[in-house]
């Protein structure tokens, strides 16, 4: 079952920085939108709940991940739950990374011809990004990690330079009413929006490439905390901006408040400083979902390098991203779909098994040393 | 090291091939640049829309750039049509360049359409193509939106989207005119609380405007006409008609441009209903919360009988103190506490307020009287007239509930043309000017 990855070594700026491109980019894409026409006012509730359950379900994770070290989380699952159902589950994880790499690139592909680019075809732009990362992928995930380590401080930056800049368009008393569902509403649309978190799955995955199991722990605290504050404020800034029936009807609420900035007649349209910095962003985004996919992959068929799976990945990303034919069909999809029947059962899976596993393992742990003592 | 370092170097250059925009690469030479949009009424039920561009190449060469023939770098075409966009279309029939909306200063709407349409048919499917931009300014003009572009030729600028870049942010430094983008109109919207707010605007030669003084009468919402201009009525509603010019009338003017903004328009949803004058504007903005300085002239209340006037230059002291107090889900009243600094700009009345505190302490209550007055007048007004908030309380009642299911189905408009509103304005006059009386004061004085 072990794979033998030429990967290299990640530390815990590395996982921090991996973390943030993969769920701290939801400010881009359409998922603030789908929040905040969901739960309305009570969306930085369900957010900071779906934070909570997954920070607690990675949290069961990384515990069990250490009392198998150098394993990923299947690896470790595999010794105390029957191969084939790991092997089920492998299978189910590999098509979760691959359409999530693929739904979402053509989302975010549809996004830029909507918002910048209407007369170029949305299969060039993803037939584009797609020989990029089929390039990226071949360099292993300790470059991946090491240009998301570099991108980091410019992302952040330039996240907080754009609220800097909003927060003569924000109102506070726009937040409210508070909480704006009833609570039995909250909890029920806490479960399909965990899905924002749910790319934590193949962090778990990338546990053995840590340095130290320390790099694990601290990098993924940093990573799902810093992702955190920048999901809820940029979901907080858009309901300052529009309010929360208003940020419900624009798709990309984050972007569309970026181009109201008006600094002075010199300084104007910054919103094409910032597209610079989301479309490298979620380049990175899809390199990484997309490189877990292959990793998972050559796991579940016991391959001991990944490599010759990734023109095989990159052709399957691209007929799934090229599969609906609008981008209503797409979202549509995702919502219905992916957020419910993968998003969801997959953070309660990693809690579940987690917790299971963790009990068999300090059990299987308590016995050894019993024969050993014995 | 070496060789990383090389390829750091090549990276912007190989970058550079990926940011040429794909299909939609453009020449700055292809393209010509809507700057403003005007919106009329046609005959048999059809809009006018006029489009007013200006060529990128044209004006570099205006400015001392290079390219472009120079002068006269605005092109106006008006077209009757069904929707803005075959309007974009129809005008590539005209002009040679590729028209983007990515610059749109303004949208002007006629009076007319506004009260007579729902502009919000026309607006909403214009805000989902791709370059059209939320931070334009909205402008109803009080004649024809065409005239109204047309007609702008400001005298020290060379181009005329340059006037509305300009003459916006002013906004902060009277008051005469709303802080109003598309973004706020469509927000206020969106909230559907609220009576959303644009700016007014007149294309009017002055000479026509005193022609048609009749019409501006008529035109007038009751509350303008009942106001009193007798000596020895209450000072106070003296004082809001004091600056006539202000108060929605046509102000006399010669030269200069021909456009002007001045008074906010009022909506109900995307249908206008009413419009106030620029002092009710500065009194509006004041009640909001959002001015940030005026002028405005008081009569002396030591001398209260003589025509001479003070002018008072106010700034805003922070966010006014709202208070809303409730009866179950029943609003109340509305309480709220408007806090201004104080600077008198001019005394035309020779009463010592430089140096007599007492005097002006006594023009300080005065003052807060006066605009606390003119500020419920507005606002009873606006309660019985247009039965509506245009002045976002609604922001402080939708911290009363707890559900937006209830917020949505509650009448804010009706709740707040029933409740009891009491505005207090409490103006602290921190300065009194450079010169302590006017000069010659002692002269003055003894030859009394």
């Amino acid at each position: 079952m072990k794979t033998q990855v030429p990967a290299g070594h990640l530390d815990y700026r590395g996982f921090t920085a991996l973390i943030v491109f993969l769920i701290g980019m939801k400010i881009f894409d359409g998922g603030m939108s789908f929040l905040v026409r969901q739960s309305g006012h009570g969306a930085p509730i369900v957010l900071t709940l779906g934070a909570l359950f997954v920070g607690a379900a990675v949290w069961m994770g990384v515990k069990m991940m250490l009392l198998c070290p150098g394993m990923n989380w299947l690896e470790a699952l595999s010794a105390v739950i029957p191969r084939g159902f790991v092997h089920f589950f492998g299978l189910f994880l590999f098509a979760a990374s691959l359409l999530d790499t693929g739904v979402n690139l053509r989302l975010q592909m549809d996004s830029i011809a909507v918002l910048f680019l209407r007369n170029t075809p949305t299969v060039f732009l993803f037939a584009l990004f797609c020989l990029g990362i089929l390039f990226v992928a071949f360099q292993g995930l300790e470059t991946i990690s090491r240009v998301c380590s570099i991108m980091l401080p410019y992302l952040v930056g330039g996240i907080l330079l754009g609220i800097a800049l909003l927060y003569p368009y924000m109102h506070t008393s726009f937040i409210y009413p508070l909480p704006g569902i009833p609570v039995g509403e909250i909890l029920r649309n806490t479960m399909p929006d965990t899905s924002i978190f749910a790319e934590i799955l193949m962090i778990v995955m990338l546990a053995p490439y840590a340095r130290k199991p320390k790099d694990l722990t601290k990098g993924i605290i940093r990573g799902m905390l810093l992702s955190y504050f920048m999901l809820i404020l940029i979901l907080l800034l858009i309901i300052f901006i529009f309010d929360a029936d208003g940020a419900a009807l624009v798709p990309w609420p984050f972007q569309q408040a970026l181009q109201t900035i008006y600094i002075n007649r010199y300084i104007q349209h910054l919103d094409a400083f910032f597209a610079f910095i989301w479309v490298a962003a979620e380049f990175l985004r899809f390199i990484i979902t997309f490189y877990v996919s292959c990793l998972i992959l050559a796991i579940v068929l016991k391959l001991s390098d990944h490599r010759p799976v990734i023109p095989l990945n990159i052709a399957m990303v691209f007929v799934i991203g090229t599969w609906g034919s609008s981008i209503y069909q797409v979202t549509e999809f995702r919502t219905n779909f992916m957020f419910p029947f993968i998003g969801f059962p997959s953070c309660a899976a990693l809690l579940v098994l987690s917790i299971y596993g963790n009990w068999r393992l300090k059990k299987k742990q308590k016995r050894g040393a019993k024969n050993e003592a014995a | 090291m070496k060789q990383h370092k090389r390829w750091m170097l090549l990276l912007p250059t190989i970058l550079l091939l990926f940011m040429t925009g794909c299909w939609d690469r453009h020449e700055l030479e292809e393209i010509s640049f809507i700057t403003a949009v005007g919106i009329d009424l046609a005959p048999g039920n059809k809009t006018d829309i006029t489009l007013q561009s200006s060529s990128p190449s044209g004006q570099a060469a205006d400015m001392g750039g290079g390219g472009g023939k120079g002068s006269s770098v605005d092109e106006t075409i008006t077209f009757t049509v069904e929707g803005p966009l075959t309007a974009q279309h129809l005008g590539n029939t005209i002009v040679s360049r590729s028209l983007s909306f990515v610059h749109m200063q303004v949208l002007v709407v006629s009076e007319e359409y506004a009260r007579k349409r729902n502009i919000l048919s026309m607006i909403a499917s214009a805000v989902r193509e791709q370059s059209f931009r939320r931070d334009m300014l909205l402008v109803v003009s009080q004649g024809r939106a065409d005239e109204y572009i047309r007609k702008n030729k400001p005298i020290l600028e060379k181009f005329t989207h340059k006037y509305f870049e300009l003459i916006y942010p002013l906004w902060k430094e009277t008051g005469l005119w709303p802080n109003v983008h598309l973004h706020t109109y469509l927000r206020s919207v969106d909230i559907g609380k609220g009576l959303p707010i644009a700016i007014l605007g007149s294309s009017q030669d002055p000479s026509i405007a005193r022609t048609k003084q009749e019409d501006t009468y008529q035109n007038q919402s009751n509350y303008q006409r009942q106001l009193p201009s007798k000596k020895g009525d209450n000072p106070f509603k003296q004082e809001r008609q004091m600056d006539n010019f202000l108060y929605g009338k046509e102000f006399r003017k010669q030269g200069g441009n021909s456009v002007n903004m001045m008074g906010s328009a009022l909506f109900r949803g995307g249908r206008m209903i009413g419009k106030l004058g620029a002092a009710d504007t500065q009194l509006l903005l004041m009640v909001q919360g959002e001015i940030m300085r005026f002028n405005r002239s008081f009569t002396d209340p030591i001398k209260p009988n003589q025509k001479n006037v003070i002018g008072i230059h106010f700034t805003s002291a922070g966010k006014p103190k709202i208070e809303l107090e409730w009866d179950g889900n029943k609003l109340k009243s509305i309480h709220e506490t408007i806090r201004l600094d104080g600077r008198v700009e001019a005394n035309q009345t020779r009463t010592n307020y430089a140096t007599n505190i007492q005097n002006l302490k006594t023009l300080s209550d005065h003052i807060d009287r006066s605009l606390s007055k003119q500020a419920n007048d507005l606002v009873k007004e606006i309660q019985t007239e247009y039965k509506g908030d245009p002045f976002f309380f609604d922001w402080e009642g939708r911290k009363h509930f707890h559900y937006d299911e209830e917020w949505r189905r509650f009448n804010w408009a009706d709740a707040f043309s029933r409740a009891k509103v009491s505005i207090d304005v409490k103006t602290n006059i921190r300065f009194t000017g450079k010169q302590l009386e006017e000069p010659g004061w002692y002269h003055a004085v003894n030859h009394q």
